[in-house]
Order: C-alpha cells, then sequence, then structure tokens
C-alpha cells in the first residue's frame, strides 16, 4: 500500500504563485505494484472525463486511448 | 495543430460509434477534452526531453543514454503500430495493456515514473498532469500513477479532474486510505461537504495507519 503525504491545500494557482510554494506534495518513492483490480475501462474513462462508462464502449474507447498514446509517441518531436 | 486533426480524423469515426451507444455522450467535448490531453502530453514529453541532462544528475540511477533510446524505441514500435493498428488495438481492447503492446519493460516504466515525479517536485505541475497521463494510459494498473496525475491537477486547481483521477486510484487500490482522503480534500475544495464525508468515511473503513487516521480526524474536523 502506498502512504504518500498527499498534496496540502495550495495557497495559490497561478503559474508565478505556485512557484511560491515552500513544500511540494509528495509521491511515492516507489512505483509499487501493479493492481490485481479491474483497470482495462480506465484508460477511456481517463480520456471522457467520466467515471463510469457504458460497457458497450469500453472496446471503442480503449482503442482510441491507444491511438492517442501511439499518436503522442510517434509525433513526440 | 495539423497532426492533431490527422489523428481526430482516425479517431473520430469511433467517437460516433460512443456516441450511438451512450446517448449522453457528446462528441465535441471530447474532442476539446482529447484535444487539451494530447496537448498536455506532447508539451510534457518536449520537456523531459529538455530536462534531460537535469534529470541524468538529479536521479543518478537514470542512465541518460538508455532512458533516451528508451524513448525512441517507444517512439520506433509505436511508429510500427500506426502502420498496423488492428492486432494491437484489439489486444488492448480485450484488456491488454499498452506497455506489453509497446514491449516497455518495468524497469523502463519505474524509469518513467521518477523522471515523471522529478517533473512534479519541480513544480512544473502541468507537464507533470501529461506525463502521469501518459503514464496511466501505459498501464493504468498502477495506483501510484493515477495519485500522481490527481496531485499534479489539484496543484492546478483542477478540482474536478484531480478528484476524476483520484477515484480511479481507488479504483486500483481501494484498500489506500489516502485514495479516499484526497477525494475529500477534492470534494472540500469543491464545496461539496457530502461528498467529502462519505470519501472519508470510506477512508476511515481502511485507514489502519497513524499518519492516516491523524489526517482522517484532522478533514473531519475542518469540515464539521
Amino acid at each position: 500500500m502506498t502512504t504518500p503525504i498527499g498534496p496540502q491545500q495550495p495557497s495559490a494557482h497561478s503559474p508565478e504563485e505556485k512557484k511560491t510554494e515552500k513544500s511540494a506534495p509528495s509521491l511515492p518513492e516507489e512505483l509499487g505494484h501493479p493492481s490485481a483490480a479491474p483497470h482495462a475501462h480506465l484508460p477511456l474513462a481517463l480520456l471522457l472525463g467520466k467515471e463510469r462508462i457504458p460497457p458497450e464502449a469500453q472496446k471503442l474507447g480503449t482503442q482510441i486511448a491507444a491511438q492517442l498514446v501511439v499518436f503522442v509517441l510517434t509525433h513526440k518531436k | 495543430m495539423e497532426q492533431l486533426e490527422e489523428w481526430y480524423e482516425e479517431v473520430e469515426e469511433s467517437l460516433n460509434e460512443i456516441s450511438q451507444a451512450d446517448p449522453l455522450f457528446d462528441v465535441d467535448t471530447t474532442k476539446k477534452r482529447l484535444s487539451a490531453i494530447f496537448q498536455k502530453v506532447h508539451k510534457a514529453i518536449a520537456l523531459v526531453f529538455q530536462m534531460l541532462p537535469e534529470i541524468t544528475e538529479v536521479l543518478p540511477h537514470t542512465d541518460q543514454k538508455a532512458f533516451t533510446q528508451a524513448l525512441e524505441d517507444m517512439a520506433g514500435i509505436a511508429s510500427v503500430l500506426t502502420k498496423n493498428m488492428a492486432p494491437a488495438f484489439e489486444c488492448i481492447a480485450e484488456g491488454g495493456s499498452l506497455q506489453n503492446v509497446l514491449e516497455i519493460t518495468e524497469q523502463t516504466l519505474e524509469t518513467l515514473y521518477q523522471v515523471a515525479r522529478h517533473v512534479y517536485e519541480q513544480q512544473h505541475y502541468e507537464e507533470a498532469s501529461g506525463l502521469f497521463c501518459l503514464l496511466s494510459l501505459l498501464n493504468p494498473a498502477y495506483t501510484s500513477f493515477w495519485l500522481g496525475l490527481g496531485n499534479a491537477e489539484y496543484c492546478l486547481g483542477k478540482y474536478t479532474e484531480a478528484l476524476l483521477a483520484y477515484s480511479f486510484a481507488a479504483q486500483t487500490d481501494n484498500a489506500n486510505p489516502f485514495c479516499h482522503i484526497y477525494c475529500a480534500r477534492c470534494h472540500m475544495a469543491l464545496n461539496n461537504r457530502d461528498g467529502a464525508k462519505i470519501a472519508l468515511s470510506l477512508a476511515e473503513s481502511v485507514a489502519d495507519e497513524p499518519i492516516s487516521k491523524k489526517e482522517i480526524s484532522r478533514l473531519k474536523e475542518e469540515i464539521r
């Protein structure tokens, strides 16, 4: 289980102000292990901005997620 | 952006099919969202290349040559996949991860995580968000990727986006109280007291360490 010290309430959100934050919220030092919980739907959910998605759309949406990554990596420069 | 338009043409048909499956699905809104994500990830990768010397210095275990080679390899494999997408996408749609399809090793993924974490700690939150977004798409099974994405969005003041990422973190590790604690913080920032209470209740049910219990108590006091 990861036990990071999470984000504190940011005091400001503008690019200028965020630089003045004294302590950066921390993340786990180690990557940890992959979850065994079902996760195949998450890339689509992220791209669509929805926590839940219709099962019918999952296959197509997962393909879109893959296309995005492949496209970005192919055109990274 | 011409490249983005090309990509849109490729995914538009799929978006329309999703729209038919879900009447609440809005193609235009989704295209704008995809555009924003694409540009964020693209910008993040560009920054990583700029920061390579610094990254190598700060992260001594990161071999710059090996890391650059890994990125180049990933791009090369992606290029091949672009020419023959169907089998790879079929594999992903059946539940395989892009990490496997692109043949990215665990070591490379760990290196990419350390780089994203470094970018985040340097307060390049927009770019860190892009990198954690990419990592989450490569393999959504890692809770740390979702936490990283959530933290970056939170620091940008994008609480709705952060909440979404933290909820995905919770879906990958429901027994991690911090996934729920961070959800509660987002609800509080969005003035949703009921949502915060529910998230804290979930956190409480799995919290087994003093640090998480203390934070839950503090937040409960705050919303009382």
